[in-house]
């Protein structure tokens, strides 16, 4: 049952809202805003999940609309209309409204009529569909993957496919072995494969075994090509794959059954085929690149025109010798590489044509470019699940805006992302701990503030750098030396205070500004602390550190104790210590941290971390990927960043040039 | 004539190219000039920026200065601009910037328009600003201190009013966030440094010689006013487009 279909402006204006039977509890539709659209969450499913609700959504870039959904998940199995009535919803509001959301005289739309007569529409055909039941095994393309399927019944899936292609006039012939599924967007995802991939297409005609894993093999030497940087790919190759994508039954035929593709192929292929065949040797491909002549590129050009109708754009290679953002001469179309391959002049045109040009941005001519910026980010020492889920919600915000003139596709995805970085490292939240001090003295309580991390990523140190900043704002501080588990933890803390009371000229041992409270080794962290707390309010002591023992993540036990020491001493702030240099890893350490956390403590409202200090930043120069890897994977602030060796290397993120570094061109 | 033909031919392919490679860096200079004029028209400040926390009413006050209706509202994505008709006319024509109130956007969507600002309204919400003055104080204190934002007239517009929790008197919010002041430019200036030594914003705002901050400490021109756009919505509109033609006209 659908509770609320609203259609908003992403400046927050909502245009029409249609409200279903359904009393709509709480505020979902805010909360899916912040969640998904802010925080960029849940980039890769188009469906969100709060409270009792499942909330699907569209976004119409060019005229910065969301369409949204809510519905009960207790009846999902009855919304599959929804996503569909979304896609209509979305495409006739914005053809029917379009002069008033041009004009901006968006108040009062009435589409109420419409609405309901669509909604009518795809309940039926839904309930229609499901009406017609399951599809049988021998349906399925699985089917086609075993070897009765493959060889006894071939004739018959033909006749299949055939029949299913008819009933949905569609062109896509190899869709149907490549995803049997075939909604909407198959179709560009199909060819996206054939092109991308492509090449070979004599071998899966020879073999009609498992298409896929030929697919499969063909997908890996592609990406292994890829990863080499190997120029040039496209202009051999990048021909061939369209060729085979016209020919629906090439796959699956040995008889050419579209004669003139066909013997485009064999011309084409020619000159390289027994060389290039597979694309392993890269030495040969210069030669290929040289031998395009005028009328290949006429050709790629037709070709070019014929695709933009319905096949997938080549994918062409990371190109190892482009400075990846810097320039601005990017890979808007496809061809462009081929005819820069030709004339100055050609070259000199295309390059004009790409940044005078005025074309809506698709997912073809992002996605290349996306990969890219991946790659860049990930060489700035980014976690790759978090670049990738971060590329992926920026490709979601342009697909389907248009680009303006004198920019070039590049340029808009650059500036989207330097948007999404600054987003995920602006605080949500203020911390300022002093602030926080001074109000935890007027309770007449200390402040507690507990370190934590994994071994060896410097939480003592930090730790005793905070403590020398609390001092010199006449703060009194006790460390309590919760690391009762490695030996000289103790000793060290030992040390730092002395240090810090030389340096502030400390002599009044009755009274003395900062004290290391410890018991020993073995002993329970959790009591130590909160001993220490208890003695630090008797005597009057503004700010506890607790210093915990390094823990890996995995380590039940000790993760387990951690979140003890957390849910008895109630902390006013839980900070995870983490250092810059860490890359992936950084993924997996908070997660498990705060699932930790989470998971051990009894409590409904558990204490996760609520701030993150990041150390060694001095180490990393412009690499400062973790920054963002950390704050993606919490959404909690870096609260300081540790630059050195002395106690006052203590800073703050500036998030402005933390951005510009991860921006800038990765140093070879 | 054969011969002349063909020395003609090739002299006009060079031609060609030569005009061709002429027209492509008149256009590249064009490209530059644009950029360049671009970046300069950057500095003309014609914009009142509707600034605030989450969830205050930006938007509201937005969709009544600019449709006369109040439309129902979401949380804003990006910030909605468009021209500001005033009823009184200024000589000058202006534009209404409505900047998204949640802490992970406005940062960045401020920056970008605080060099445009003629003026600011900063709309809070009287109901909850008592109890909750820190985050909302912090948010006014970053506007007030950023360098764009130096001596631009801003009003505090104290909306929902028609809440019961919301006090009356405008002197107890005045008064609430000048305590919040007082405290945040002393913690702030004993913070820990950041990263590039050039912050450009000021930390501590006021007099130094003062211990309690006051409004009145500042070059800008503050300005209080209480409303309730939900159900006075024209009112609060009118209040605010009285107070634009009373602050820029001068």
């Amino acid at each position: 049952m659908l509770d609320l279909f609203t259609i908003f402006t992403q400046g927050g204006l909502v245009l029409w809202c249609f409200q279903g039977p359904g009393f709509l509890s709480g505020d979902p539709i805010n909360g899916f805003i912040q969640d998904v659209l802010v925080e960029g969450r849940g980039a890769t499913a188009d469906s969100y999940t709060v409270q009792n609700y499942n909330i699907k959504y569209r976004i119409d870039a060019n005229n910065n609309l969301v369409f949204a959904a809510v519905y009960n998940k207790s009846v999902e199995s009855e919304s599959g209309y929804i996503d569909n009535l979304l896609n209509v919803v979305k495409k006739d509001f914005v053809t029917r409204f379009q002069d008033e959301l041009q004009q901006g005289t968006i108040t009062g739309l009435d589409y109420t009529n419409v609405f309901q007569k669509a909604l009518g529409k795809a309940q039926q055909d839904y309930a229609e569909e499901t009406s017609r039941g399951m599809r049988t095994f021998e349906e399925t393309e699985r089917f086609a993957h075993t070897a009765k399927g493959s060889n006894l019944t071939r004739k018959a899936r033909e006749q299949l496919r055939k029949e299913r292609q008819q009933a949905r006039g569609g062109s896509h012939g190899e869709d149907e072995l490549s995803s049997g599924e075939g909604d909407d967007d198959d179709g560009s995802s199909g060819g996206d494969e054939d092109t991308t991939t492509g090449g070979d297409a004599t071998k899966t005609g020879s073999g009609n075994g498992p298409a896929v894993s030929a697919e499969e093999q063909r997908r890996r030497r592609a990406l292994a090509l890829k990863n080499k940087g190997v120029r040039g790919r496209r202009s051999g190759g990048g021909k061939k794959p369209r060729s085979a994508a016209q020919q629906p039954s090439s796959s699956s035929s040995s008889s050419p059954a579209n004669p003139p593709p066909r013997s485009r192929v064999s011309t084409r292929v020619e000159p390289t085929k027994h060389t290039q065949l597979s694309y392993c040797d890269p030495d040969d491909r210069p030669e290929a690149a040289d031998a395009i002549s005028a009328d290949d590129i006429a050709e790629a050009k037709r070709q070019a025109a014929r695709m933009a109708e319905g096949v997938q754009d080549v994918d062409f290679g990371f190109d190892a010798d482009e400075e990846l953002l810097g320039q601005e001469d990017g890979d808007d179309d496809g061809n462009a590489a081929n005819a820069s391959a030709s004339t100055t002049t050609g070259s000199l045109f295309t390059l004009f044509r790409k940044i005078t040009g005025t074309s809506e941005m698709t997912k073809e001519n992002v996605q290349p470019i996306l990969d890219q910026m991946q790659q860049h980010l990930m060489a700035k020492n980014v976690a790759a699940d978090v670049a990738a889920k971060l590329c992926a919600s920026v490709g979601e915000k342009l697909v389907g805006r248009t680009k303006g003139t004198f920019t070039t596709i590049k340029s808009v995805v650059k500036q989207a992302l330097e948007e999404s970085l600054t987003q995920i490292l602006s605080p949500k939240r203020q911390i300022d701990i002093l602030r926080d001090v001074r109000a935890a003295q007027q309770e007449g309580r200390p402040f507690s503030m507990v370190f934590c991390g994994v071994n060896g990523v410097g939480k003592s140190t930090n730790l005793s750098k905070i403590a020398f900043w609390l001092l010199s704002n006449n703060m009194r501080v006790m460390i309590a030396a919760c690391d009762t588990f490695r030996s000289g933890a103790v000793e060290q803390l030992r040390t730092h205070c002395r240090k810090l009371r030389t340096m502030l000229d400390d002599t009044d041992d009755a009274h003395p500004r900062v004290v290391v409270y410890d018991r020993g080794y073995g002993r329970n962290d959790a009591e130590v602390a909160a001993d220490a707390i208890r003695i630090a309010k008797s005597e009057k002591y503004d700010v506890v550190l607790i210093d915990t023992a390094g823990r890996m993540q995995d380590n039940a036990p000790l993760m387990r104790s951690l979140t003890q020491l957390i849910r008895t001493n109630k902390p006013d702030l839980v900070l995870f210590v983490g250092e810059a240099l860490v890359g992936n890893e950084a993924v997996d350490q908070l997660t498990k941290f705060n699932r930790a956390l989470q998971d051990y403590s009894e409590e409904r409202n558990p204490r996760v971390i609520d701030g993150i200090l990041l150390t060694k930043f001095d180490t990393v120069d412009d690499k400062v990927g973790s920054s963002i890897s950390m704050t993606y994977i919490t959404g909690q602030p870096i609260v300081f960043v540790g630059t050195g060796q002395h106690y006052f290397d203590l800073r703050k993120l500036n998030v402005k040039s933390v951005v510009s570094a991860l921006l800038k061109p990765v140093q070879k | 004539m054969t011969k002349m033909d063909g020395a003609g031919g090739v002299v006009e392919d060079d031609m060609m190219f030569f005009a061709l490679l002429g027209l492509a860096v008149l256009g590249i200079l064009a490209v530059v000039v644009v950029f360049l004029l671009r970046g300069k028209a950057k500095a003309k400040r014609d914009t009142v920026l509707l600034v605030g926390p989450l969830g205050t009413g930006k938007t509201t006050l937005f969709s009544l200065l600019t449709t006369g209706q109040a439309m129902p509202t979401q949380t804003s994505l990006k910030p909605n601009e468009a021209a500001l008709e005033l009823d009184t006319s200024i000589n000058q024509s202006l534009k209404v910037k409505d900047i998204p109130g949640h802490e992970r956007l406005r940062g960045t969507y401020l920056g970008e328009s605080a060099a445009s600002c003629a003026a600011c309204v900063y709309v809070l919400d009287s109901s909850t600003v008592l109890r909750g003055a820190r985050p909302v104080a912090e948010f006014l204190y970053d506007v007030l201190a950023s360098k764009d934002m130096k001596a631009m007239p801003v009003l505090v517009l104290c909306n929902k009013q028609d809440v019961v929790t919301a006090p009356r008197k405008v002197e107890r919010i005045v008064q609430k966030l000048q305590n919040e002041f007082t405290q945040i430019r002393q913690t702030r200036s004993a913070d820990v440094a950041g990263l590039d030594e050039a912050e450009g914003a000021a930390v501590f705002l006021g007099s130094k010689d003062a211990e309690e901050f006051e409004f009145s400490q500042l070059p800008n021109r503050i300005d209080f006013e209480l409303t309730s756009l939900k159900d006075q919505g024209e009112a609060g509109a009118k209040l605010v487009k009285d107070w634009v033609a009373r602050t820029l006209s001068k």
